[in-house]
Protein backbone atom coordinates (compact mmCIF):
# COMPACT_ATOMS: atom_id res chain seq x y z
CA UNK A 1 0.00 0.00 0.00
CA UNK A 2 1.37 3.38 -0.60
CA UNK A 3 1.64 5.84 2.33
CA UNK A 4 -0.53 8.95 2.71
CA UNK A 5 2.24 10.87 1.72
CA UNK A 6 2.55 9.49 -1.93
CA UNK A 7 -1.34 9.28 -2.49
CA UNK A 8 -1.51 13.04 -1.76
CA UNK A 9 1.76 13.73 -4.06
CA UNK A 10 -0.40 11.87 -7.05
CA UNK A 11 -3.49 13.60 -5.88
CA UNK A 12 -1.84 16.83 -6.54
CA UNK A 13 0.56 15.92 -9.36
CA UNK A 14 -3.07 15.10 -10.75
CA UNK A 15 -4.52 18.32 -10.06
CA UNK A 16 -1.78 20.82 -10.95
CA UNK A 17 -1.79 18.93 -14.47
CA UNK A 18 -5.15 18.39 -15.25
CA UNK A 19 -6.08 21.84 -13.79
CA UNK A 20 -3.70 23.60 -16.04
CA UNK A 21 -5.00 22.10 -18.71
CA UNK A 22 -8.00 22.87 -17.81
CA UNK A 23 -7.31 26.48 -17.85
CA UNK A 24 -5.87 26.94 -21.35
CA UNK A 25 -8.31 25.53 -22.63
CA UNK A 26 -10.98 27.73 -21.43
CA UNK A 27 -9.05 30.32 -22.75
CA UNK A 28 -8.53 29.19 -26.00
CA UNK A 29 -12.37 30.07 -26.07
CA UNK A 30 -12.34 33.84 -26.70
CA UNK A 31 -9.38 33.84 -28.06
CA UNK A 32 -10.32 31.31 -30.83
CA UNK A 33 -13.66 33.35 -31.30
CA UNK A 34 -11.90 36.33 -31.99
CA UNK A 35 -9.74 34.91 -34.53
CA UNK A 36 -12.72 32.88 -35.94
CA UNK A 37 -14.67 36.20 -36.38
CA UNK A 38 -11.74 38.85 -36.84
CA UNK A 39 -13.88 41.01 -33.92
CA UNK A 40 -11.42 44.11 -32.78
CA UNK A 41 -11.01 43.85 -29.47
CA UNK A 42 -11.91 46.77 -27.76
CA UNK A 43 -9.59 47.55 -24.98
CA UNK A 44 -10.71 50.80 -23.85
CA UNK A 45 -14.27 48.98 -23.17
CA UNK A 46 -12.33 46.23 -21.74
CA UNK A 47 -10.73 48.60 -18.90
CA UNK A 48 -13.47 49.91 -18.36
CA UNK A 49 -15.81 47.63 -17.62
CA UNK A 50 -14.09 43.77 -17.36
CA UNK A 51 -11.67 44.89 -15.46
CA UNK A 52 -13.27 46.28 -12.75
CA UNK A 53 -15.05 42.86 -12.54
CA UNK A 54 -12.00 40.77 -12.96
CA UNK A 55 -10.17 42.18 -10.15
CA UNK A 56 -13.34 41.71 -7.42
CA UNK A 57 -13.78 38.46 -8.66
CA UNK A 58 -10.01 37.28 -8.83
CA UNK A 59 -10.16 38.69 -4.61
CA UNK A 60 -13.52 36.56 -4.29
CA UNK A 61 -11.66 33.81 -5.57
CA UNK A 62 -8.48 34.10 -3.40
CA UNK A 63 -10.53 34.12 -0.20
CA UNK A 64 -13.33 31.16 -1.46
CA UNK A 65 -9.97 28.87 -1.48
CA UNK A 66 -9.36 29.53 1.93
CA UNK A 67 -12.82 28.82 2.86
CA UNK A 68 -13.70 25.40 1.04
CA UNK A 69 -10.39 23.84 1.22
CA UNK A 70 -10.12 22.77 4.73
CA UNK A 71 -13.95 21.55 4.06
CA UNK A 72 -12.95 19.93 0.34
CA UNK A 73 -9.94 18.53 0.63
CA UNK A 74 -7.33 18.27 -1.90
CA UNK A 75 -9.08 15.93 -4.69
CA UNK A 76 -11.95 17.70 -4.30
CA UNK A 77 -10.76 21.42 -4.12
CA UNK A 78 -8.89 20.19 -7.26
CA UNK A 79 -11.63 19.28 -9.58
CA UNK A 80 -14.29 22.18 -7.50
CA UNK A 81 -12.65 24.78 -8.25
CA UNK A 82 -12.41 23.85 -12.22
CA UNK A 83 -16.01 22.70 -12.33
CA UNK A 84 -17.64 25.23 -10.60
CA UNK A 85 -20.85 25.59 -8.71
CA UNK A 86 -19.25 24.95 -5.22
CA UNK A 87 -21.33 26.09 -2.41
CA UNK A 88 -24.64 24.77 -4.03
CA UNK A 89 -23.75 21.67 -5.56
CA UNK A 90 -19.96 20.83 -4.47
CA UNK A 91 -19.91 21.51 -0.96
CA UNK A 92 -23.01 19.76 -0.13
CA UNK A 93 -22.17 16.73 -1.96
CA UNK A 94 -18.86 16.74 -0.08
CA UNK A 95 -20.21 16.65 3.52
CA UNK A 96 -23.13 14.43 2.56
CA UNK A 97 -20.61 11.79 1.43
CA UNK A 98 -18.78 12.78 4.42
CA UNK A 99 -21.38 12.13 6.25
CA UNK A 100 -22.61 8.69 5.06
CA UNK A 101 -19.81 7.22 5.75
CA UNK A 102 -19.01 8.13 8.93
CA UNK A 103 -15.96 9.99 8.62
CA UNK A 104 -13.87 11.77 10.51
CA UNK A 105 -13.36 15.15 9.63
CA UNK A 106 -9.51 15.87 7.98
CA UNK A 107 -9.03 11.71 8.05
CA UNK A 108 -8.00 10.27 4.79
CA UNK A 109 -11.56 8.28 4.17
CA UNK A 110 -13.24 11.59 4.41
CA UNK A 111 -10.52 13.11 1.41
CA UNK A 112 -11.76 9.81 -0.99
CA UNK A 113 -15.25 10.38 -0.30
CA UNK A 114 -15.17 13.80 -0.69
CA UNK A 115 -13.18 13.19 -4.03
CA UNK A 116 -15.25 10.20 -4.64
CA UNK A 117 -18.85 12.53 -4.64
CA UNK A 118 -17.15 15.91 -6.03
CA UNK A 119 -16.39 14.23 -9.36
CA UNK A 120 -19.92 12.35 -9.44
CA UNK A 121 -21.74 15.63 -8.99
CA UNK A 122 -19.12 17.21 -11.84
CA UNK A 123 -20.55 14.07 -13.86
CA UNK A 124 -24.39 15.00 -13.23
CA UNK A 125 -24.43 18.99 -13.66
CA UNK A 126 -22.60 18.26 -16.94
CA UNK A 127 -25.13 15.56 -17.95
CA UNK A 128 -27.91 17.67 -16.89
CA UNK A 129 -27.11 20.56 -19.11
CA UNK A 130 -26.15 18.33 -22.00
CA UNK A 131 -29.90 16.99 -21.59
CA UNK A 132 -31.07 20.79 -20.89
CA UNK A 133 -29.10 22.08 -24.25
CA UNK A 134 -30.51 19.18 -26.22
CA UNK A 135 -34.24 19.55 -25.32
CA UNK A 136 -34.01 23.65 -24.22
CA UNK A 137 -37.83 24.48 -25.59
CA UNK A 138 -39.24 21.48 -23.43
CA UNK A 139 -37.02 22.49 -20.51
CA UNK A 140 -37.65 26.42 -21.16
CA UNK A 141 -41.49 25.57 -20.66
CA UNK A 142 -41.09 23.81 -17.53
CA UNK A 143 -38.59 25.82 -15.89
CA UNK A 144 -40.70 28.57 -16.55
CA UNK A 145 -43.83 27.60 -15.54
CA UNK A 146 -45.65 30.03 -13.39
CA UNK A 147 -47.09 27.47 -10.89
CA UNK A 148 -44.08 25.55 -10.72
CA UNK A 149 -41.56 28.03 -11.08
CA UNK A 150 -41.48 28.69 -6.91
CA UNK A 151 -40.43 25.56 -6.88
CA UNK A 152 -37.37 26.03 -8.73
CA UNK A 153 -36.39 29.79 -7.38
CA UNK A 154 -36.34 28.13 -3.90
CA UNK A 155 -34.09 25.37 -4.17
CA UNK A 156 -31.21 26.78 -2.03
CA UNK A 157 -33.60 27.01 1.08
CA UNK A 158 -34.96 23.63 0.90
CA UNK A 159 -30.95 22.58 0.04
CA UNK A 160 -29.80 24.43 3.26
CA UNK A 161 -32.71 23.39 5.50
CA UNK A 162 -32.23 19.64 4.30
CA UNK A 163 -28.10 20.13 4.52
CA UNK A 164 -27.30 22.51 7.26
CA UNK A 165 -29.90 21.87 9.71
CA UNK A 166 -28.32 19.21 11.24
CA UNK A 167 -24.97 20.96 11.32
CA UNK A 168 -26.28 23.69 13.00
CA UNK A 169 -27.93 21.58 15.74
CA UNK A 170 -24.88 20.09 16.82
CA UNK A 171 -22.73 23.38 17.07
CA UNK A 172 -25.17 26.03 18.19
CA UNK A 173 -22.58 28.12 19.49
CA UNK A 174 -20.30 28.41 16.44
CA UNK A 175 -24.03 28.95 14.49
CA UNK A 176 -25.37 31.45 16.58
CA UNK A 177 -21.48 33.18 16.03
CA UNK A 178 -21.84 33.10 12.21
CA UNK A 179 -25.95 33.85 12.49
CA UNK A 180 -25.25 37.07 14.28
CA UNK A 181 -22.08 37.97 12.61
CA UNK A 182 -24.15 37.56 8.45
CA UNK A 183 -26.85 40.06 10.31
CA UNK A 184 -24.63 42.65 11.55
CA UNK A 185 -22.65 42.41 8.18
CA UNK A 186 -25.50 42.49 5.42
CA UNK A 187 -28.11 45.44 7.80
CA UNK A 188 -24.94 47.35 9.41
CA UNK A 189 -21.56 47.19 7.95
CA UNK A 190 -22.43 47.05 4.19
CA UNK A 191 -24.90 49.69 4.46
CA UNK A 192 -22.41 51.77 6.06
CA UNK A 193 -19.42 51.31 3.95
CA UNK A 194 -19.03 54.15 1.48
CA UNK A 195 -21.32 53.02 -2.15
CA UNK A 196 -18.30 51.58 -4.52
CA UNK A 197 -17.22 49.41 -1.13
CA UNK A 198 -20.70 48.35 -0.29
CA UNK A 199 -21.60 47.20 -3.91
CA UNK A 200 -18.81 44.29 -3.60
CA UNK A 201 -18.88 43.36 0.02
CA UNK A 202 -21.64 40.68 -0.36
CA UNK A 203 -19.49 39.02 -2.42
CA UNK A 204 -17.05 38.60 0.33
CA UNK A 205 -19.96 37.47 2.70
CA UNK A 206 -18.70 33.61 2.92
CA UNK A 207 -14.88 34.58 3.28
CA UNK A 208 -15.47 37.35 6.34
CA UNK A 209 -17.90 34.81 7.84
CA UNK A 210 -15.52 31.65 7.85
CA UNK A 211 -12.94 34.36 9.02
CA UNK A 212 -15.03 35.40 12.13
CA UNK A 213 -16.76 32.12 13.08
CA UNK A 214 -13.06 30.66 13.13
CA UNK A 215 -11.88 33.66 15.01
CA UNK A 216 -14.46 33.30 17.68
CA UNK A 217 -13.91 29.48 18.32
CA UNK A 218 -10.79 29.81 18.45
CA UNK A 219 -11.41 32.34 21.26
CA UNK A 220 -14.08 30.23 23.11
CA UNK A 221 -11.53 27.21 22.91
CA UNK A 222 -8.86 29.51 24.30
CA UNK A 223 -11.15 30.73 27.07
CA UNK A 224 -12.59 27.03 27.55
CA UNK A 225 -9.24 25.76 28.18
CA UNK A 226 -8.19 28.35 30.40
CA UNK A 227 -10.97 27.53 32.35
CA UNK A 228 -10.33 23.55 32.72
CA UNK A 229 -6.47 24.50 34.05
CA UNK B 1 -21.28 39.06 -39.45
CA UNK B 2 -24.75 37.38 -37.86
CA UNK B 3 -23.15 36.90 -34.45
CA UNK B 4 -26.44 35.04 -33.13
CA UNK B 5 -25.58 32.47 -36.13
CA UNK B 6 -22.39 32.31 -34.93
CA UNK B 7 -23.19 31.96 -31.13
CA UNK B 8 -25.73 29.31 -31.96
CA UNK B 9 -23.82 28.06 -34.37
CA UNK B 10 -21.40 24.58 -34.86
CA UNK B 11 -18.14 26.61 -34.92
CA UNK B 12 -19.06 27.70 -31.17
CA UNK B 13 -20.37 24.16 -30.20
CA UNK B 14 -16.83 22.85 -30.92
CA UNK B 15 -14.70 25.48 -29.01
CA UNK B 16 -17.21 25.09 -26.03
CA UNK B 17 -17.51 21.33 -26.28
CA UNK B 18 -14.02 20.73 -25.92
CA UNK B 19 -13.55 22.02 -22.66
CA UNK B 20 -16.61 20.65 -21.38
CA UNK B 21 -15.64 16.92 -21.97
CA UNK B 22 -12.45 17.27 -20.93
CA UNK B 23 -13.71 18.14 -17.48
CA UNK B 24 -15.63 15.11 -17.54
CA UNK B 25 -12.50 13.25 -18.65
CA UNK B 26 -11.06 15.31 -15.85
CA UNK B 27 -13.61 14.45 -12.89
CA UNK B 28 -12.95 10.37 -14.51
CA UNK B 29 -9.56 11.04 -13.48
CA UNK B 30 -9.99 12.28 -9.88
CA UNK B 31 -12.88 9.10 -9.52
CA UNK B 32 -10.32 6.66 -10.24
CA UNK B 33 -7.98 8.05 -8.15
CA UNK B 34 -10.02 8.59 -5.17
CA UNK B 35 -11.09 4.88 -5.73
CA UNK B 36 -7.86 3.19 -6.24
CA UNK B 37 -6.74 4.77 -2.77
CA UNK B 38 -9.95 3.84 -0.99
CA UNK B 39 -9.69 0.17 -2.04
CA UNK B 40 -5.78 0.50 -0.80
CA UNK B 41 -6.78 2.02 2.93
CA UNK B 42 -9.47 -0.43 3.13
CA UNK B 43 -13.01 1.07 2.02
CA UNK B 44 -15.26 -1.37 0.37
CA UNK B 45 -17.12 -1.52 -2.80
CA UNK B 46 -20.69 -1.22 -0.96
CA UNK B 47 -19.28 1.64 1.15
CA UNK B 48 -17.98 3.48 -2.20
CA UNK B 49 -20.68 2.91 -4.57
CA UNK B 50 -23.35 4.21 -1.70
CA UNK B 51 -21.60 7.30 -2.10
CA UNK B 52 -21.79 7.42 -5.80
CA UNK B 53 -25.37 6.84 -5.62
CA UNK B 54 -26.62 9.38 -3.12
CA UNK B 55 -24.55 12.44 -4.75
CA UNK B 56 -25.80 11.32 -8.27
CA UNK B 57 -29.34 10.95 -6.82
CA UNK B 58 -28.67 14.49 -4.24
CA UNK B 59 -27.19 16.68 -7.22
CA UNK B 60 -30.01 15.98 -10.15
CA UNK B 61 -32.25 18.82 -8.17
CA UNK B 62 -29.60 21.28 -7.42
CA UNK B 63 -28.39 20.94 -10.73
CA UNK B 64 -31.93 21.88 -12.18
CA UNK B 65 -32.18 25.72 -11.25
CA UNK B 66 -28.63 25.90 -13.44
CA UNK B 67 -30.91 25.71 -16.05
CA UNK B 68 -32.76 28.72 -15.50
CA UNK B 69 -29.65 30.59 -15.90
CA UNK B 70 -28.91 28.57 -19.30
CA UNK B 71 -32.70 30.03 -19.89
CA UNK B 72 -32.07 33.39 -18.89
CA UNK B 73 -28.40 34.03 -20.76
CA UNK B 74 -29.41 32.31 -24.12
CA UNK B 75 -31.44 34.21 -25.79
CA UNK B 76 -28.34 37.17 -25.47
CA UNK B 77 -25.18 35.11 -25.07
CA UNK B 78 -26.08 31.81 -27.28
CA UNK B 79 -26.53 28.51 -26.38
CA UNK B 80 -23.09 27.23 -26.46
CA UNK B 81 -21.22 29.84 -24.25
CA UNK B 82 -23.10 29.74 -21.53
CA UNK B 83 -23.51 25.82 -21.62
CA UNK B 84 -19.97 25.86 -21.35
CA UNK B 85 -19.92 28.56 -18.52
CA UNK B 86 -22.57 27.14 -16.11
CA UNK B 87 -21.53 23.20 -16.50
CA UNK B 88 -17.57 24.37 -16.23
CA UNK B 89 -16.55 26.49 -13.17
CA UNK B 90 -19.01 28.98 -13.08
CA UNK B 91 -22.07 29.44 -11.14
CA UNK B 92 -24.88 30.95 -12.75
CA UNK B 93 -24.77 33.99 -10.55
CA UNK B 94 -21.79 35.15 -11.08
CA UNK B 95 -22.31 34.63 -14.68
CA UNK B 96 -25.33 36.19 -15.09
CA UNK B 97 -24.04 39.49 -12.92
CA UNK B 98 -21.06 39.66 -15.24
CA UNK B 99 -23.10 39.73 -18.44
CA UNK B 100 -25.57 41.81 -17.83
CA UNK B 101 -23.00 44.60 -15.70
CA UNK B 102 -20.74 44.48 -19.17
CA UNK B 103 -24.00 44.57 -21.63
CA UNK B 104 -25.39 47.57 -19.78
CA UNK B 105 -22.21 49.57 -19.28
CA UNK B 106 -22.11 48.88 -23.15
CA UNK B 107 -25.45 50.19 -24.15
CA UNK B 108 -26.92 46.42 -24.08
CA UNK B 109 -29.39 46.56 -21.73
CA UNK B 110 -30.72 42.73 -21.36
CA UNK B 111 -28.19 41.71 -23.39
CA UNK B 112 -30.26 42.37 -26.24
CA UNK B 113 -28.23 43.14 -29.40
CA UNK B 114 -24.84 42.60 -28.24
CA UNK B 115 -21.96 43.89 -30.92
CA UNK B 116 -18.95 41.17 -31.44
CA UNK B 117 -17.07 43.75 -29.86
CA UNK B 118 -18.97 43.62 -26.54
CA UNK B 119 -19.40 39.83 -26.69
CA UNK B 120 -15.76 39.66 -27.07
CA UNK B 121 -15.34 41.57 -23.80
CA UNK B 122 -18.00 39.32 -21.90
CA UNK B 123 -16.59 35.99 -23.08
CA UNK B 124 -13.07 37.53 -21.96
CA UNK B 125 -13.96 38.96 -18.63
CA UNK B 126 -16.53 35.71 -17.55
CA UNK B 127 -13.19 33.36 -18.18
CA UNK B 128 -10.61 35.55 -16.90
CA UNK B 129 -13.05 36.93 -13.65
CA UNK B 130 -13.29 33.52 -11.90
CA UNK B 131 -9.60 32.05 -12.89
CA UNK B 132 -8.22 33.72 -9.60
CA UNK B 133 -9.09 30.10 -7.57
CA UNK B 134 -8.26 27.55 -10.22
CA UNK B 135 -4.90 29.51 -10.93
CA UNK B 136 -3.75 29.53 -7.05
CA UNK B 137 -5.00 25.26 -6.89
CA UNK B 138 -2.34 25.14 -9.48
CA UNK B 139 0.61 27.07 -8.00
CA UNK B 140 -0.24 26.79 -4.48
CA UNK B 141 -2.89 24.27 -2.99
CA UNK B 142 0.13 21.97 -2.12
CA UNK B 143 1.51 24.07 0.88
CA UNK B 144 -1.96 25.58 1.53
CA UNK B 145 -3.10 21.65 2.35
CA UNK B 146 0.16 21.09 3.95
CA UNK B 147 0.09 23.96 6.71
CA UNK B 148 -3.92 23.19 7.06
CA UNK B 149 -2.92 19.34 8.21
CA UNK B 150 -0.14 20.50 10.46
CA UNK B 151 -2.56 22.32 11.90
CA UNK B 152 -5.49 20.14 12.06
CA UNK B 153 -2.85 17.65 13.73
CA UNK B 154 -1.54 19.51 16.45
CA UNK B 155 -3.18 17.63 19.59
CA UNK B 156 -5.02 19.92 22.55
CA UNK B 157 -4.34 22.54 20.15
CA UNK B 158 -7.27 24.28 18.18
CA UNK B 159 -6.34 22.37 15.34
CA UNK B 160 -9.04 20.08 14.87
CA UNK B 161 -11.61 22.59 15.87
CA UNK B 162 -10.53 24.19 12.30
CA UNK B 163 -12.67 22.50 10.13
CA UNK B 164 -15.63 22.56 11.97
CA UNK B 165 -15.57 26.35 12.49
CA UNK B 166 -14.86 26.68 8.81
CA UNK B 167 -17.81 24.82 7.95
CA UNK B 168 -20.23 26.54 10.16
CA UNK B 169 -19.26 29.61 8.81
CA UNK B 170 -19.30 28.28 5.14
CA UNK B 171 -22.98 26.59 5.78
CA UNK B 172 -24.78 29.37 7.66
CA UNK B 173 -23.02 32.28 5.23
CA UNK B 174 -24.46 30.30 2.34
CA UNK B 175 -28.33 29.39 3.89
CA UNK B 176 -28.77 32.98 5.74
CA UNK B 177 -28.62 35.49 3.15
CA UNK B 178 -31.43 34.18 1.19
CA UNK B 179 -34.02 33.84 4.33
CA UNK B 180 -33.27 37.44 5.39
CA UNK B 181 -35.12 40.75 4.27
CA UNK B 182 -33.52 42.52 1.71
CA UNK B 183 -34.09 46.10 2.35
CA UNK B 184 -31.27 47.58 4.20
CA UNK B 185 -32.96 51.00 4.71
CA UNK B 186 -33.83 51.71 8.67
CA UNK B 187 -36.92 53.90 8.49
CA UNK B 188 -38.43 51.42 6.21
CA UNK B 189 -38.28 48.89 8.58
CA UNK B 190 -42.20 47.91 8.77
CA UNK B 191 -42.13 47.63 5.03
CA UNK B 192 -39.56 44.79 5.49
CA UNK B 193 -39.90 42.24 2.51
CA UNK B 194 -39.90 39.14 4.45
CA UNK B 195 -39.30 36.15 1.77
CA UNK B 196 -41.59 33.84 3.60
CA UNK B 197 -41.54 31.68 0.91
CA UNK B 198 -37.88 30.76 1.14
CA UNK B 199 -38.45 30.59 5.01
CA UNK B 200 -41.23 27.94 4.83
CA UNK B 201 -39.17 26.38 2.40
CA UNK B 202 -36.23 26.03 4.41
CA UNK B 203 -37.91 24.54 7.59
CA UNK B 204 -39.91 22.14 5.75
CA UNK B 205 -37.00 20.64 4.58
CA UNK B 206 -34.92 20.68 8.22
CA UNK B 207 -38.28 18.95 9.86
CA UNK B 208 -38.72 16.15 7.15
CA UNK B 209 -34.38 15.38 7.41
CA UNK B 210 -34.72 15.88 10.68
CA UNK B 211 -37.85 13.60 11.21
CA UNK B 212 -36.20 11.02 8.44
CA UNK B 213 -33.37 10.69 10.75
CA UNK B 214 -35.42 9.47 13.68
CA UNK B 215 -37.34 7.37 11.68
CA UNK B 216 -34.07 5.63 10.58
CA UNK B 217 -32.49 5.74 13.55
CA UNK B 218 -35.18 3.90 15.19
CA UNK B 219 -36.19 1.37 12.54
CA UNK B 220 -32.30 1.58 11.57
CA UNK B 221 -33.02 1.46 7.77
CA UNK B 222 -30.34 2.63 6.35
CA UNK B 223 -31.93 3.68 3.41
CA UNK B 224 -34.22 5.81 4.83
CA UNK B 225 -30.97 7.61 5.64
CA UNK B 226 -29.52 7.08 2.18
CA UNK B 227 -32.53 9.14 0.50
CA UNK B 228 -32.98 11.61 3.30
CA UNK B 229 -31.36 14.79 1.76
CA UNK B 230 -32.48 14.38 -1.76
CA UNK B 231 -36.33 13.64 -0.03
CA UNK B 232 -36.05 16.54 1.90
CA UNK B 233 -35.12 18.77 -0.85
CA UNK B 234 -38.09 17.64 -3.08
CA UNK B 235 -40.31 18.19 -0.07
CA UNK B 236 -38.98 21.61 0.51
CA UNK B 237 -39.48 22.57 -3.15
CA UNK B 238 -43.12 20.67 -3.38
CA UNK B 239 -43.92 23.26 -0.39
CA UNK B 240 -42.35 26.61 -1.89
CA UNK B 241 -44.85 25.74 -5.09
CA UNK B 242 -47.91 25.16 -2.62
CA UNK B 243 -47.01 27.61 -0.12
CA UNK B 244 -46.60 30.09 -3.45
CA UNK B 245 -49.95 28.80 -4.72
CA UNK B 246 -51.94 29.74 -1.73
CA UNK B 247 -50.24 32.97 -0.22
Amino acid sequence: MRTRDKYNDSIHKLGRTTNLIAIILMLMVPIAFKIYTGTEFDTAAFIQHGLPLIIIYSIVGVTEIFSYTPVLGAGGTYVSFITGNISNMKLPSSIAAQQAINAKKGSEEADVASTLAIATSSFVTVTVLIIGLIGFSFFKGILENEVLAPGFTNVLPALMGAFATPFILKSPKKALVAIAFIIIYQYILVPLAPPKIGGILPAFTVFFSVLVTTGVSYLMFKNNKKKAS
Amino acid sequence: MDLQKIINGPFMFIITAIPVFYVLVQAFLFYRAARKRGKEIGMDDKGMNKIVRGTAIFSIMPAVPILLFLIILAPGLGLFFPWLRLSVIGSGVYENLIAQTIGTGMGFPGLQGLSPEAYLIIMVTMTLAIMAGPILTVVALRPIIGKLDQIESQEGSFGPELVPSVFIGLLVAIALPSLLPKTVIIEEVSKLQVPWVAIVTFISSALMVIGLGKISQKTKNNTIKEFSFPVSILFGMIVAIVFSAIM
